[in-house]
């Protein structure tokens, strides 16, 4: 069964790689549409050099440390809004004000206060916190009225109600948050690169690779984006599958 | 400990649904209600263990500080924990032979000990439940329909576990069978007899709209 889908996904690669080749040779340009087998070669050169897995490694702890700093701020500002009505309605402007203003406002603003390297861990914080707030605090505001009455009742502690009653309340809509913003603070943080271009990163080189209209280049680390956002979704997916069990399969 | 309900009325909106009860529990002996669905059962017990307050009358004898043991309508198991993890919350000594014992009582395995509770019969929830209540070390204990749903043996079994950890502590069983009063040495009531007031009746169904966990 595995084997059959393994082969039927990789059949569709194949078709989409033969649709790509098919373009190049019709266009006839390597600058407009470089071939697959270009772009693989230059991979592999790529690949074959230290500086492409430093700027792999530097993009990738950047963004994540904003993932992560988006989600621990983003979970104890859900829990004190959904505590505090009085706060939840104080933060709900500039929540919403996070969520609706573009990618790009938010990366030259950012440059006027801080250095273009840390950039992208304050852009994947701006995509992460607010998705990370809203989900947490609805979260906790759908929590079992009847559950919390037995907690009472048993003369549950904080500790024992945060793991009975909360957190399996949280949990479903705290995991399909990751999921979502994951994806967004790894484009987020790449097309702030492209714009503050610091040292060593993906989205300096996809700059360098416009200016020098290194398509070939282009399209090259575009793959390496997309192949490490799929491996991030799979490593994610796994773990909220994990958690799923754990918290009652309602993820 | 005595607990006593005096004159106690309840509406949910404008509808009564308890009119001056008048009810005693005593450390002696328990007491089963009955009563027909929609009678206000539960909202008795939810009054007297303080999630309602009455519009009129009081509770005497039960306090912030008083240890209440629950049995709601609901089994309100914590399901993301195993049946042993949700009975160690009410009992943090409880070992896991003595857990197996108690489950033994009411005629279930010790491997139901690392279910969940959502992977289990309705009939299984709760019986876990009622052991859940009746090791609780509490100064009172309210049972809400405990016996609903089990066949006859289990039933006969979960009743005798009822009488054997009674203690010697004020509780209230409610129930619709008549049959559970001797079977747990209880005083009987019923809700016409302890309700002096003309509560309305509120139809067929027996619920309200608004009454969380039944009326």
């Amino acid at each position: 069964m595995r084997t059959k889908r393994a082969l039927v996904s990789l059949g569709v690669l194949g078709f989409w790689v033969a649709v790509w080749a098919a373009g190049h040779l019709a266009v006839g340009s390597d600058l407009l549409l470089p071939a697959p087998w270009a772009v693989a070669v230059r991979l592999g050169q790529l690949a074959g050099t230290g500086a492409f897995w430093r700027v792999i490694a530097c993009s990738f702890c950047r963004i994540m440390l904003g993932f992560l700093l988006g989600t621990l701020a983003g979970c104890g500002l859900g829990v004190c809004t959904a505590a505090v009505p009085a706060l939840r309605r104080l933060m709900r402007l500039p929540m919403s004000l996070i969520k609706a203003t573009p990618v790009a406002s938010f990366v030259i603003l950012a440059l006027v206060w801080i250095s273009g390297k840390n950039l992208s861990v304050f852009i994947g914080f701006l995509m992460v916190l607010p998705l990370m707030h809203a989900n947490v605090e609805q979260g906790l505001l759908s929590t079992d009225p009847l559950l919390l009455e037995a907690a009472a009742a048993y003369r549950l502690n904080r500790r024992q109600k945060a793991l009975a009653v909360y957190l399996p309340a949280v949990m479903p809509y705290f995991l399909s948050a990751c999921r979502v913003a994951l994806g967004f603070a790894w484009k987020a943080g790449i097309a702030g690169e492209v714009i503050a271009i610091p040292r060593d990163a993906i989205g300096t080189q996809l700059y360098n690779a416009k200016v020098y209209l290194e398509t070939t280049d282009l399209f090259a680390w575009t793959l390496v984006i997309v192949v490490l956002s799929m491996v991030l979704e799979k490593a994610l997916a796994r773990l909220v599958g994990r958690a799923a069990e754990r918290f009652g399969g309602a993820v | 400990m005595t607990v006593e309900v005096q004159g106690v009325s309840f509406a949910y909106g404008g509808q009564e649904v308890l009119s001056g009860v008048d009810l005693t529990l005593d450390e002696d002996q328990p007491v089963l209600l009955l009563g027909a669905s929609g009678r206000g059962k539960t909202t008795l017990l939810r009054v007297i263990a303080g999630f309602l307050q009455p519009q009129r009358g009081r509770v005497l004898g039960v306090g912030p500080e008083t240890r209440m043991a629950v049995l709601f309508q609901e089994d309100r198991l914590f399901d993301p924990l195993t049946v042993y993890k949700n009975l160690k919350l009410v009992r943090p000594d409880l070992s896991r032979e003595r857990a197996g014992e108690w489950l033994k009582e009411v005629g279930l395995g010790p491997q139901v000990l690392d279910e969940h509770p959502r992977a289990l019969s309705g009939g299984m929830r709760r019986r876990i439940a009622l052991i859940r209540a009746l090791m609780f070390e509490a100064q009172l204990v309210l049972l809400d329909e405990p016996y609903q749903g089990l066949d006859e043996d289990t039933r006969a079994l979960a009743l005798a576990a009822t009488r054997r950890h009674r203690g010697r502590r004020p509780m209230l069983v409610i129930s619709h069978e008549a049959a559970d009063g001797p079977a747990l040495g209880a005083r009987t009531v019923t809700m016409e007899e302890i309700c002096h007031g003309q509560a309305e009746q509120t139809g067929p169904s027996g619920r309200l709209p608004d009454a969380p966990g039944g009326i």
